[in-house]
């Protein structure tokens, strides 16, 4: 059976496709879906390619950031108000899957892929759902997490746009550990956000990607460094806290044990920045 | 970046007045490359063309019990679904055609499958989106094995079988054994007098070659009942051998067109695609294509063999390395392909590029549920220097020594008996460490500045010690080779499991060898082969040209054990079916 490409020119019609038919996804930026395409994956039947312009807004003058799901990481890369998401999405393929590639599929790349998603909830973003809500909560917003914590046979939701508050200079840090820089698949992404107040730590997020099959948070390292002055003694601490939170997956890409020693080594390497 | 010609080293040695050696010079290939004219394999297309697509175990170790294409031949667009049973020669090993190894790998899994991706039908249909759609819809009922995917699992007693052709699941080299020794001096009185003891356990994973084309072929009938194929393999000769030798028919009915190979690095000489690639247009009447596509090319055409590595140092205070003993074992996956073959070269390379007394060294070929491995850049050789260079820094930190000094201490010169009883000679390490330091600045002190490969070699260290071997007892200074009388009939000789690589580097020729039959029909085919840029230099041993038989018929099952068939019969049925 051929594959099904339909254009589709409103967002929220395409989630109500989306919710009725369950062999149908969201072509992006085709970075993922596309091998598989051409690799005659039988499964996919039916790709909606969404052209409604919500997609590619983008609201970067403010405090208050709002990126649609369809901005790519070249146009990402294109705006100076979003450098602070510079560093993760130069990270993602070459420059042709830059041109393509998109934020809300990076939100649904599973590991080795989806640097951008881990610094994303490194910086507690939210991120707006299509279709399914009318009235006074339809523009309600839930945390990024919602969409890292579901198994991997929920229905994934069509995100319209992920919304940020703009960190402050030298809030948050990245790093990603691949095997061959500078294209190569992560073994280890870590993204740290830290908000100090009068010399501590008010508010800490760390978010790894590689670790599990989607990005997720450290909260229990978070919670040795809240309330702490950064000082090597805060880092060993929490150094320390990251096996014991997390289990790191193997792969063909690293084992467990080496993805483990490797966030460990990143995680030091950024507080000690951050000092 | 320019080359530097270091022209002061080794100035003697080199003739300057040479042509292209010692010069820069233009790829021939690189006109049609940088304007993306060079045509490869999948630039020809044929009118009907059709596509192969393969129904791969899920499993890493199964016995089939049913197969199920009932809804898959009747799928639109699908021509044929060819069975293990339809290949004629079901069972090969590459390197038969140097008489190395036996048969034990199936172009179509028949049996059982031994590695997770492994072929078991082949569907031709007539686009590629049809033959993955019959490949979805065909059902096989496995009976799911234990398996093994650990060498050191896989050679314990009562570790799963992987491959019954070894059933210990280790290679047979020459003469029966089970790997492949070296023999140099006596490490146990080295290690008692060593200054320091220094251990390590090294492994290293499959490496993929990863070619930007992968592996594949086009095969279509031609007039006069040959096919031709254009492939993407990097030993034409090789390739073509081993299908006249799978699909029974004589070489001459076959016309190999290469040509450019898009990445090969020695993942391009298992001959994966043209046998089911011809065999569908044998089948078909028609031309079909056999292209695998990239996750295929990662997960199941061959990588370079997982190695682990055992090394034991005796060292001197002095920064002399006075013994090494190193074990090694080989994943060749489920199949030999070309691992047996890596592990010869191996054994010729040890201890590494120092002059070492006392070396004791045993590599095993294993078969674990594995993706089969095969040859890549310098198999054999590259995955055991990393366990030797990081066992190098391991022993200078143990001596408390600067890593690069304890290298030019050991290094070999010009004229030391190397452990596999060669003589070296134009020996650069020294001249490399030193250009190498002197590139980065780094310090090295005045007395290893002065060091040259050229002169402290021979003399003493020219000789053969006496060696301790397991059977054989201590051996006389100087042995490089042993005569060894047969043994009782129906008895494997006992050459070899003991003894000393000889001085050509390869294992010893049995003791009682078989006579070289000269062939009774002239084969300017059989004689020509090129092995390409597979890295396998040597000829190919001539072999005999069998009586012509007629074969049974293509479409026929194989009853029992696959004996194979003689290559060279003048007639093929599927032959005389054509005419």
């Amino acid at each position: 059976m051929p594959v099904k490409i339909e254009s589709m020119a409103d967002l929220d019609a395409a989630a109500q496709v989306l919710a009725g038919d369950k062999t149908a996804q969201v072509l992006g930026g085709g970075t993922i879906l596309m091998p598989r395409v051409n690799a005659g994956d039988v499964a996919l039947r039916r790709l909606l390619r969404i052209s409604d312009p919500v997609l590619r807004k983008m609201t970067v003058g403010g405090p208050e950031i709002t990126i649609g799901a369809g901005v790519s990481m070249a146009d990402i890369l294109a705006q100076q108000g979003l450098a602070f998401l510079h560093p993760a999405a130069v990270c993602v393929g070459g420059p042709a899957i830059r041109n393509m590639a998109t934020l809300g599929g990076n939100l649904f790349a599973k590991a080795p892929y989806g640097d951008l998603a881990v610094l994303l909830l490194a910086l507690g973003t939210e991120v707006s759902l299509a279709g399914g809500r009318t009235g006074p909560g339809a523009a309600r917003r839930d945390p990024i997490e919602v969409l890292f914590r579901q198994s991997t046979d929920a229905r994934a939701p069509l995100v319209r746009a992920v919304h940020l508050a703009r960190p402050k200079a030298g809030q948050v840090q990245f790093h990603k550990m691949a095997r061959t820089n500078p294209r190569g698949p992560a073994v280890v992404t870590l993204a740290v956000s830290l908000e100090v107040s009068a010399g501590r730590i008010a508010k800490a997020r760390i978010a790894l990607g590689g670790i599990e099959t989607r990005p997720c948070l450290a909260v229990g390292v978070a919670r040795t460094l809240e309330g702490a002055a950064l000082s090597e003694a805060a880092i060993t601490r929490a150094c320390a806290e990251v096996l014991r939170e997390l289990t790191p997956r193997s792969d063909a890409l690293a084992s467990g044990w080496y993805r483990g020693e490797m966030a460990q080594l990143h995680l030091r390497r950024i507080l000690q920045q951050m000092m | 970046m320019s080359v530097d010609f270091r022209k002061d080293i080794f100035a003697k040695e080199r003739d300057d007045n040479l042509n292209e050696i010692g010069k820069p010079t233009r790829r021939q290939d690189i006109l049609g490359h940088v304007t993306g004219r060079s045509p490869f394999f999948d630039d020809h297309r044929f009118d009907g063309l059709l596509h192969i697509k393969c129904v791969r175990s899920p499993h890493h170790h199964a016995r089939i019990r049913a197969i199920d294409t009932t809804r898959a031949e009747t799928m639109p667009g699908v021509v044929r679904i060819i069975r293990g049973s339809d290949v004629p020669v079901n069972l090969n090993t590459l390197l038969s055609l140097l008489d190395f190894g036996k048969d034990d790998e199936p172009v179509l899994a028949e049996s059982k499958v031994a590695y997770m991706g492994e072929p078991v039908l082949a569907i031709v249909a007539q686009s590629e989106a049809q033959a993955h759609e019959a490949v979805a819809a065909v059902r096989i009922d496995y009976e799911v094995l234990p398996h093994v995917l650990d060498v050191e699992e896989a050679i314990k007693p009562g570790a799963a079988v992987v491959n019954e052709t070894y059933p210990g699941n280790k290679f047979e080299f020459y003469g029966g054994n089970d790997h492949q020794k070296l023999r140099f001096g006596d490490v146990a009185p080295a290690f008692a007098r060593a200054d320091h003891i220094v251990e390590g356990r090294y492994q290293m994973a499959p490496i993929e070659q990863a070619p930007i084309e992968p592996n594949g072929a086009i095969a279509a009938p031609q007039t006069n009942d040959r096919y031709v194929c254009y492939t993407s393999t990097q030993g034409l000769f090789f390739s073509l051998g081993t299908v006249a030798k799978l699909l029974n028919v004589e070489s001459n009915r076959l016309h190999f067109i290469g040509g450019t190979v898009g990445g090969g690095f020695g993942g391009k000489v298992d001959s994966l695609c043209e046998p089911l690639a011809i065999l569908g247009a044998m089948l078909t009447g028609r031309a079909v294509r056999y292209v695998l596509d990239r996750a295929e090319e990662m997960q199941v055409s061959a990588p370079r063999s997982a190695e682990l590595w055992y090394v034991k140092d005796g060292l001197a205070a002095d920064g002399r390395i006075i013994a090494r003993q190193l074990t090694g074992y080989f994943d060749s996956g489920a199949y030999t392909r070309l691992t047996g073959y890596g592990v010869v070269k191996c054994i010729g390379h040890l201890p590494g590029p120092y002059t070492i007394p006392n070396v004791h060294s045993d590599a095993y070929c294993v078969y674990t549920n594995r993706t089969p491995a095969t040859a890549m850049r310098g198999f054999g050789v590259t995955a055991v220097d990393f366990a030797i260079e990081r066992q190098m820094d391991k022993g200078a930190r143990a001596l408390g020594m600067d890593p690069f000094e304890f290298r030019l201490i050991n290094a070999y010169r010009d004229g030391d008996m190397k452990a596999h009883r060669r003589l070296a000679g134009n020996c650069a390490l020294i001249e490399s460490i030193q250009a190498a330091a002197e590139r980065v600045d780094y310090p090295l002190g005045a007395e290893f500045r002065a060091m040259t490969s050229m002169s402290g070699g021979g003399g003493e260290r020219a000789l053969i010690p006496p060696t301790r071997t397991e059977r054989l007892g201590m051996l006389p200074a100087g042995t490089s080779t042993v005569e060894v009388k047969t043994t009782a009939p129906g008895l494997v000789p006992q050459f070899g499991v003991d003894l000393p690589v000889p001085a050509t580097g390869l294992p010893a020729p049995s003791p009682t060898p078989t006579p070289v039959p000269a062939p009774k029909a002239p084969e300017t085919r059989a004689t020509t082969y090129d092995y390409g840029a597979s890295g396998l230099s040597a000829p190919p041993a001539p072999k005999e040209v069998p009586p012509a038989t007629e074969p049974a018929a293509l479409t026929k099952s194989q009853p029992g054990p696959v004996t194979p068939k003689p290559r060279y019969s003048r007639y093929s049925s599927l032959g005389n079916r054509r005419r």
